[in-house]
């Protein structure tokens, strides 16, 4: 899932605990039970680079999951069953680029509870409703982390240019890549991974 | 950094190609004319935009970045601070081709 943070968040290491918490049976609609625990066992450190040129006054969205058109997919979820991606974001140039995290294909994750402000990117007041900026996780201060895992519902980015010229929106990956396995007990300390539901009612 | 110097030419000289996961920024111009005549030298940008909902086929884009007009035995010198961004191929197109004409660009990638 999706999260920023106000600084620059440790990745998971070997001997680290995740928790998948949701309020449905599975977490995110994949294979892993609802607040199940999950030991992480190995863990490597993949960089990619992805690179946006968007028009003034146009949007894209770019779905997160594995495809063979990886020019429009970003190919970021895993193959295998017992693999988490933990991807922290940094992003650099375009600064006139709104980014907003979406799922399922037209359900903006974060927004505020008033009925009046529902996210529209036509709307020059509703598009300032949630969406990140080149600042909120500069490529040298990275604080966006996004979680993937094999199956799970599909994670989009949308990009809007508000700018009056071409902008070019670059995003560094550092993927994460945890080998993980579940376990039976409750450890000590743990990292929570939230379901988007858990967002969506206001947690 | 890095800089290259082109001579005047009506043809599209390349100065540089951005990387595909940089911005190319100009800090520094100069135009040494030494021509009869002025010359007026235009720095463009080309590149293709990505595919947007609103623009799903999109074609190759050249912008005009920045035009001066030096005139016949005029020198040019212009420190940008690096606001001139670069997204794709740099050229520099003259309003005449002459080799008495040198145009000079430093550049950074970001």
């Amino acid at each position: 899932m999706f999260r920023l943070f106000s600084q620059v968040p440790e990745l998971l290491q070997p001997g680290h605990f995740v928790k998948f918490e949701s309020d449905r049976e599975m977490f995110c609609g994949s294979h892993i039970p609802a607040n199940s625990f999950w030991k992480v066992t190995i863990t490597q450190q993949v960089t990619f680079t992805r690179s946006f040129i968007i028009p003034p006054g146009e949007r894209k969205t770019i779905p997160w999951d594995n495809n063979a058109d990886y020019t429009n997919y970003m190919n970021l979820y895993p193959e295998s069953l017992n693999t988490l991606y933990e991807i922290l974001v940094g992003l650099k140039g375009g600064e006139n680029i709104l980014i907003y995290p979406i799922i399922p294909s037209d359900h903006y994750i974060n927004k505020l509870e008033s009925p009046y402000l529902e996210i529209r990117v036509e709307d020059e007041i509703k598009r300032q409703v949630s969406p990140l900026r080149v600042y909120d996780s500069p490529v040298k201060e990275p604080k966006l982390l996004v979680w993937t895992v094999k199956d799970m519902e599909t994670f989009y980015t949308r990009f809007y240019n508000e700018g009056s010229d071409f902008e070019k929106l670059i995003m560094h990956f550092i993927v994460n890549r945890c080998k993980i396995e579940q376990i039976t007990f409750e450890p000590e300390r743990y990292k929570i991974i939230q379901d988007y539901t858990l967002f969506m009612k206001g947690r | 950094m890095a800089s290259k110097v082109v001579t005047a030419s009506t043809s599209p000289q390349t100065v540089f190609v951005t990387p595909y996961d940089k911005i190319g920024k100009i800090t520094f111009i100069e135009v040494d004319n030494r021509s009869t005549s002025a010359i007026t030298i235009t720095i463009k940008d080309t590149f293709t935009p990505f595919p947007t909902d609103e623009t799903p086929s999109p074609t190759q884009q050249t912008i005009d970045r920045k035009v001066i007009t030096v005139p016949a035995g005029g020198e040019y010198h212009y420190k940008t601070d690096g606001y001139i961004k670069i997204l794709g191929t740099c050229t520099v197109v003259a309003s005449v081709t002459d080799t008495a004409c040198k145009i000079t660009i430093c550049y950074d990638f970001d």
